[in-house]
């Protein structure tokens, strides 16, 4: 299993857009993801799981990976963290 | 001919004729099987998708990646596990596909509308849309809404991919009967520069009004059906000048607002949500000088959170960037009225318990509504006024509570502008007159020429028996907003002028020449006021003439 935690700088939190970046990206691996905020955890690959974590501004989230492909898909799944929120 | 009014999206004009948009009314029916309905489902799912893609292209070439974006949020929507867990479950009970396609968007819809995050809130309207979209894709005609000709839509809501999908030069106007300023339809309207209203009150959308001839007064919030032809004529003339003019006005954007004799003035804008400080940037406002805060409680359906202001305060503060922002305190009583505040009927309401007056008897909601407000100073330049101000001692306990919150928010380490200017609002004779006092006080003053109109004139500006008498070119009113300018000056205090008087033709010269500091427009006026601005010479104007 891999795993990596972020803080969300993008001023409205995890919003539509950014979000449906994020689940676009995991959807490319065959990997579970999940993402972990303020104790609820949500599947990365459903849209409607991760806006209804609403995550807002300066909060941590942690994302954890695991599957064949999790390398790969920790490090495409941090870089698009970092680019879009 | 009839005539309704709604609340602006974008501002201009448009003749033609009305073009019909309704969504497709889902039924409960029985279905033909959960399996064949299931199928059906992810056939129109599938078409839905590749139509998403297509809006997603075109609106990339027409508005950008950052627009296109949420076409790609609503694919991933329509393809979401929880969403066709959600269909699934209803296809249990025997419905037709369309039904349960309604019921699980709904459903999703409703865990959004919970949520207590006014952005997130808004995404109802998102999962909404694409389950109507895969509904479409449901039915046995082909085909769409489509345009044969300019026309005006009218509809209930418009799916953003539906107006994504049109030819842009076929869109004279829309008007969303319901619809909000903040839906992300009305954000692409506006993008698009298409004019356009929303909210109109008493419309009903039906097809019986497909064809007939409208015209959209979307600066001033009028949609007129069946006009007469005298009233055709003269708008279409106004829809001329108006284009004539926006195209010459361009060239004063991003300039500074000066008199021909190089007087500096500054010109802000007045807006009623947070969502129309995009109207305010692309006219190139140089502030906001009152924005409306009375429009969150009204959306509301309780006293709304600090944390609920403190978002709304916090966009326009940070879009405004180093440019200042001008808040005004709630603001009702008189002839806006809001349920949950449950207010007693009152037999002369606007000289009755309203806006400071409300607030100080219920002295929780302005706390909480400062504390909103200190905490968005620390994300831009953030003023903050307070209206309907008539003595010393309120002045006084402002700055008590305002004390008190800058305490509150000390306590929880919360970030905040400690120096954020705090006025008043100069609308009542008792403010003008006592404004050498008050300057002394205060860190602006802002004259609100509506009510300091009705109140030095004692004429009720609503009622139609007294229009003809209310002359708001008044040498008393004249002579009030004189001497508060005076007044602030002397105490070394800036004022401004934010009521409808702002942009008065007449009176122009005179503010000018008097020093007024800033003059506060609706955004669609900004480069109007700043062109005209530029041909008067202060010198040949006469105050005088003006006041006596």
């Amino acid at each position: 299993m891999k795993s990596f935690t972020y803080v969300i700088k993008d001023k409205e939190g995890i919003h539509a857009r950014p979000a449906g970046i994020v689940v676009a990206e995991a959807k490319k691996f065959a990997s579970t993801v999940s993402i972990t905020n303020k104790g609820k955890t949500a599947d990365l690959k459903r849209i409607f799981g991760v806006m209804g974590l609403c995550v807002k501004s300066g909060e941590e989230v942690s994302v954890s990976i695991e599957g064949a492909d999790e390398e790969a898909a920790a490090t495409a799944l941090l870089k698009t963290f970092q680019e879009n929120l | 001919m009839k005539t309704y009014s709604g609340t602006r999206v974008f501002e201009g004009y448009a003749l033609g004729k009305i073009a019909v948009y309704s969504a497709k009314k889902v039924e409960k029916t029985a279905g033909k099987g959960k399996e064949k309905e299931f199928a059906r489902f992810e056939k129109a799912r599938e078409e839905t998708v590749s139509a998403l893609e297509q809006s997603f292209l075109e609106t990339l070439a027409k508005l950008g990646e950052k627009e296109a974006q949420l076409f790609e949020t609503h694919k991933l929507m329509a393809q979401d596990l929880d969403f066709e867990d959600a269909v699934k479950g209803e296809l249990e009970n025997d419905v037709s596909a369309e039904y349960a396609v309604m019921a699980a968007g709904d459903n999703l819809a409703m865990i959004f509308a919970q949520m207590d995050d006014e952005y997130m809130k808004a995404r109802v309207n998102d999962v909404k849309e694409v389950a109507s979209r895969i509904v479409s894709f449901l039915g046995e005609e082909e085909g769409g809404f489509v345009l044969k000709e300019p026309s005006i839509i009218l509809c209930d809501d418009l799916p953003s991919s539906e107006l994504m999908k049109l030819d842009k030069e076929m869109i004279l106007g829309i008007v969303f009967a319901k619809g909000s300023p903040n839906s992300h339809v009305s954000i692409l309207t506006r993008m698009m520069e298409i004019p356009s209203l929303c909210g109109i009150e008493g419309l009903e959308v039906t097809p019986s009004l497909q064809g007939s001839f409208a015209i959209l007064d979307a600066s001033k919030g009028d949609f007129i059906v069946s006009p007469e032809s005298k009233t055709v004529t003269a708008y279409s003339k106004k829809k001329d000048e108006y284009e004539k003019n926006k195209a010459k006005l361009q060239a004063y954007k991003g300039k500074p607002t000066l008199t021909k004799d190089g007087k500096s003035v500054q010109i802000y804008n007045n807006i009623a949500s947070s969502f129309e400080v995009e109207n305010a940037l692309r006219n190139d406002a140089e502030g906001i000088g009152l924005f409306r805060s009375e429009f969150i409680y009204l959306e509301a359906k309780d006293y709304p959170s600090e944390e609920e202001q403190f978002e709304h305060y916090k966009r326009v503060v940070e879009a405004m960037g180093e440019k200042q922002v001008i808040i005004r305190t709630l603001d009702i009583g008189a002839d806006k009225k809001i349920d949950y505040f449950d207010l007693p009927e009152e037999e002369n309401p606007a000289l009755g318990f309203r806006s400071i007056r409300i607030c100080k008897a219920r002295p929780e909601i302005f706390a909480a509504q400062l504390q909103a407000l200190y905490r968005a100073s620390a994300y831009g330049n953030l003023a903050v006024m307070v209206p309907m101000i008539i003595s010393e001692s309120e002045i006084k306990w402002i700055h008590e509570m305002a004390k008190l919150a800058r305490e509150n928010l000390a306590a929880r380490k919360l970030p905040f502008n400690k120096d954020m200017k705090i006025g008043i609002m100069v609308e009542t004779p008792a403010a003008a007159i006592m404004s050498d006092v008050f300057a002394k006080r205060v860190d602006f003053f802002s004259i609100g020429t509506n009510d300091l109109s009705q109140y030095t004139l004692a004429i009720d500006r609503v009622n139609p028996n007294l229009a003809s008498s209310f002359n708001p070119h008044h040498r008393a009113i004249c002579r009030l907003i004189k001497l508060a300018t005076e007044n602030a000056h002397a105490a070394g205090i800036p004022i401004g002028i934010c009521g409808e008087l702002a942009r008065d033709e007449k009176l122009l010269p005179f503010f000018l020449k008097i020093g007024v500091d800033e003059l506060s427009v609706s955004p669609a006026y900004t480069l109007s006021l700043r062109a005209q601005i530029a041909t008067i010479d202060t010198k040949d104007v006469d105050v005088d003439s003006f006041i006596s």
